[in-house]
């Protein structure tokens, strides 16, 4: 239909091609999966505890949470934006769940109806303020993240909800084999969010969104609808994750998932997205979770106190972002060079 | 002795050469207008002597000194007596007319700001001039005009001895163009250097000692004050020989009309538009700054919403809400701003061409790499986008290839109607000529157009009808054959008295 030259084509596209291992060596990601496997060979030979079973399972258990809210939180970046109610949502999905299963709804019911339609009803109310209200998004999510965050300590009073039906907390307690079914889950949700952020045409037009906002509205992308969705996605997958914290505990607290905003926001600006939106990949951000687990699980084998890990995660993220930060800087100068 | 001499200076931009050996000078107690079209090297001129781009030759000179370019930044140029005058104004809107004109000197006393002291300061500078309004008055309560008053005033404090003007009466009142007047009268008389940069000839011709013409960079000529009138201005700014310049038309519209707009209106924008456009016809819209060309064409494409009105396309009423809804009808717009409202700078030109309408390259909802790689190179090709790969970022790119790379991104939709504002704003001669070629190609396809263009022999070289705007208003039409550029200019100078 659009009446394209074949032998035009392959003239550029043969010019286009860099020697795919030099295209694969400034991949963000196989940077990360660099790091990420020295990573693992430095613990596991200077612990020896790392390699236990017990071990691999608690740092497993560990990020899969983490992991599944940072997928949304790719999402809501790459369209420049933020969510800072992530923690809160969690908790309060996971304490709402709970209570509905202790009045007696049935398992699958109180999963869908308080965690997931929960988590994406409070993303809706979010979407909305920032694009038809206008105010930013991370003071809109942090102001939503401390009303949810009160509202789940006004239902449990500060209280832990306990003694959930077996069925439940199977979810997050049960394995296939000696894998946790909590990691095939997130697995299927990095596997899917990878897939829709790189190959979908309506998730594309989130990088166009954090590309150039203006621009994107005089290309046709309809850019509030678009940021809304983003916000129920990630606000849907802070509820699952609310769900499976419970389930896994086997009871419901208002202090759970205590900055996970900034774990998440962490694992994707390590995994290659800007701030500034147009950028990041599922990928990335799932290697940047992966990084800063085992930084903190190198803490835990090493006993060094637990007060020390949030401020080596925080070392951790600065780093990761200077050294990005630096060498576009020296590419840029280096492209002004040339052009004088 | 001028009080400051520009010898042969030259600026080169990438593409473009904006500055191309200008001598200038500037006396005491003179008034001297910069005229010229847009691009012609005004803005580049006045940048250089308030420090904020560096030419590549020439020398400058204030009061017989001669500047060393490398130390010579935004902060020197106000050390030297040289003040700017911007159509952005640079106050601090939350404070005080007293705490912005001292913004960093105020007066102090045991380590505080003596307030008394400051408020008193800035009373006597208002007197000076005659301006009746308490020091204290926060800025954003301010009127435009006011505020450049006081910007004025903040220069003035700064001992400055050289102010520049760009386009000062844009945006303000009859009564605060008067006032801006006498005041800039009386900076003349008190031996200060004006440069006044304006579009608005009668303003220049009533106010000024000397005029200087710029065209493509170069000083076309000085006039002093008894030679300079508005017909040897006009005839000095446009003139060039235009009928190789623009491409010829080979055929004419057809009778049948593409668009109808009919009582299009919106509150302080657009005042009851109504405007015909045929298939494969380009039309050009003139008018200056501010005339509602780009509001008109915003309107349109659904950018900004309507109050009243309707179009038809091809006969039937349609409704356009949204940019999403043009596009469905097949109206394309290359704005005017293209790095702020256009591209997507960090990204590849592959993903610049295909953003108008990424549902063409996926299967389902599926983004197909291979329709994506193929339609970028075919248009990227087609309209000569000078680039070793499609997937070099646009940023790469020069101001013309930036441009083609947004054709390439509307015709990609394979519109009927396109609009382009300002298409060959910023970018060199060769590239203007190859924009113009596409565009009249288009309409010999069938497509029609229309041009936004300040830039008057562009607007008489290229399009077959002339719609003349100011106000918000439609205030004429002309087949270009019967236009000259001395009546369009004529009938806008008129309208707006």
């Amino acid at each position: 239909m659009l009446g394209i030259n074949n032998s035009m084509n392959a003239g550029i596209s043969s010019e286009m091609k860099l020697p795919l291992f030099k295209r694969i060596l400034q991949m963000r990601e196989f940077i990360l999966l660099v790091i990420v496997f020295a990573q693992f060979l430095v613990l596991s030979i200077i612990s020896p505890y790392f390699l236990t079973e017990e071990n691999i399972i608690a740092v497993v258990f560990g990020f899969s949470l983490d992991a599944i809210i940072a997928v949304g939180m790719t999402f809501v970046i790459a369209c420049g934006e933020f969510d800072m109610s992530v923690g809160s949502t969690l908790a309060l999905t996971g304490v709402i769940v709970a209570k509905m299963l202790l009045g007696g709804v049935p398992t699958v019911i109180a999963i869908l109806l308080g965690g997931i339609f929960l988590g994406i009803l409070i993303g809706l109310v979010n979407g909305l303020i920032v694009t038809k209200v206008g105010i930013n998004s991370f003071i809109t999510t942090l102001g939503m993240q401390g009303i949810v965050r009160g509202i789940s300590l006004i239902i449990t009073q500060g209280y832990p909800i306990s003694k959930l039906p077996q069925d439940f907390t199977a979810i997050g307690q049960g394995y296939v084999g000696k894998i946790p079914y909590t990691f095939f889950i997130m697995f299927f949700i990095i596997i899917l969010g990878e897939f829709l952020l790189r190959k979908v045409r309506y998730f594309r037009q989130t990088y166009y969104i954090g590309g150039n906002l203006t621009a994107a509205k005089y290309s046709g992308i309809n850019v509030d609808r678009v940021k809304i969705a983003m916000f129920m996605i990630i606000g849907m997958l802070s509820g699952i994750a609310g769900a499976l914290q419970t389930a896994r505990l086997g009871s419901a607290m208002s202090t759970a998932g205590q900055s996970a905003e900034l774990r998440a926001i962490s694992a994707v600006v390590i995994g290659g997205a800007a701030l500034s939106g147009g950028e990041g990949s599922v990928l990335g951000t799932f290697l940047g979770v992966i990084l800063l687990a085992f930084v903190v699980n190198a803490l835990v084998l090493l006993n060094v106190s637990i007060y020390w890990q949030s401020v080596v995660s925080g070392i951790v993220l600065l780093v990761a972002v200077a050294i990005d930060i630096l060498a576009k800087k020296s590419s840029l100068s280096d492209g002004g060079k040339k052009k004088a | 002795m001028p009080l400051l001499n520009l010898q042969k200076i030259s600026k080169q931009f990438p593409g473009v050469k904006a500055l191309d050996d200008v001598s200038l000078d500037l006396k005491q107690g003179e008034i001297h207008a910069l005229v010229g079209e847009n691009g012609a090297g005004k803005s580049t001129l006045m940048n250089i002597l308030s420090g904020i781009i560096r030419p590549d030759n020439g020398d400058l000179y204030i009061s017989d000194e001669k500047i060393a370019y490398e130390k010579y930044g935004t902060h020197t140029s106000i050390l030297k007596g040289i003040a700017h005058v911007h159509q952005e104004l640079s106050l601090c809107s939350n404070m005080s007319i007293a705490e912005n004109i001292f913004f960093n000197r105020a007066p102090v006393k045991n380590g505080t700001i003596d307030y008394k002291d400051l408020y008193a300061n800035t009373k006597k500078l208002l007197d000076l001039f005659e301006i009746d309004i308490d020091p204290k008055t926060s800025i954003k309560r301010l009127s435009f005009g006011l505020r450049q008053q006081i910007e004025i005033l903040k220069a003035i404090s700064q001992n400055a001895k050289i102010i520049i003007f760009d386009e000062p009466t844009t945006g303000i009142s009859e009564n605060e163009v008067k006032k801006l007047f006498v005041i800039i009268r009386k900076l003349k008389e008190s031996g200060l250097g004006i440069f006044y940069i304006s579009h608005k000839l009668d303003e220049v011709i009533a106010l000024v000692d000397r005029v200087t013409v710029l065209r493509d960079g170069k000083v076309i000529d000085t006039l002093p004050k008894a030679e300079a009138s508005k017909e040897k201005i006009i005839s000095l700014m446009v003139g060039r020989v235009m009928t190789d310049l623009y491409p010829k038309k080979t055929k004419e519209p057809e009778k049948e009309n593409i668009l109808e707009i009919e009582n299009l209106n919106k509150r302080d924008l657009l005042n009851n538009i109504n405007l015909d456009i045929r298939k494969g016809e380009i039309v050009g819209l003139y008018g200056l700054v501010g005339a509602g060309r780009s509001e008109l064409c915003d309107t349109l494409f659904g950018v900004i919403k309507k109050d009243r009105g309707s179009y038809k396309i091809e006969g039937k009423k349609v409704e356009i809400k949204r940019p999403e809804d043009a596009i469905r009808y097949g109206i394309g717009y290359l704005p005017e701003d293209r790095k702020a409202q256009g591209l997507f700078l960090q990204m590849s030109i592959r993903q610049n061409i295909i953003a108008s309408k990424l549902k063409n390259y996926s299967n389902g909802f599926v983004m197909s790499a291979a329709k994506e790689k193929s339609a970028a190179a075919q248009y990227s090709k087609q309209f000569g986008v000078v680039t070793s790969s499609i997937e070099k970022t646009v940023k790469q790119l020069s101001g013309g290839n930036q441009q083609k790379v947004m054709l390439a991104k509307w015709l990609a939709i394979r519109p009927k109607i396109l609009i382009v504002d300002e298409p060959t704003k910023g970018i060199d001669v060769n590239a203007k000529a190859e924009i113009h070629k596409i565009l009249r190609q288009l309409a010999n396809d069938g497509v029609s157009v229309i041009m936004v263009s300040s830039e008057l022999p562009e607007v008489l070289g290229v399009s077959d009808r002339l719609i003349i705007m100011h106000d918000g208003e439609i205030k004429g039409q002309m087949n270009v054959e019967e236009a000259s550029q001395e009546s369009i200019m004529k009938l806008i100078q008129n309208s707006k008295n």
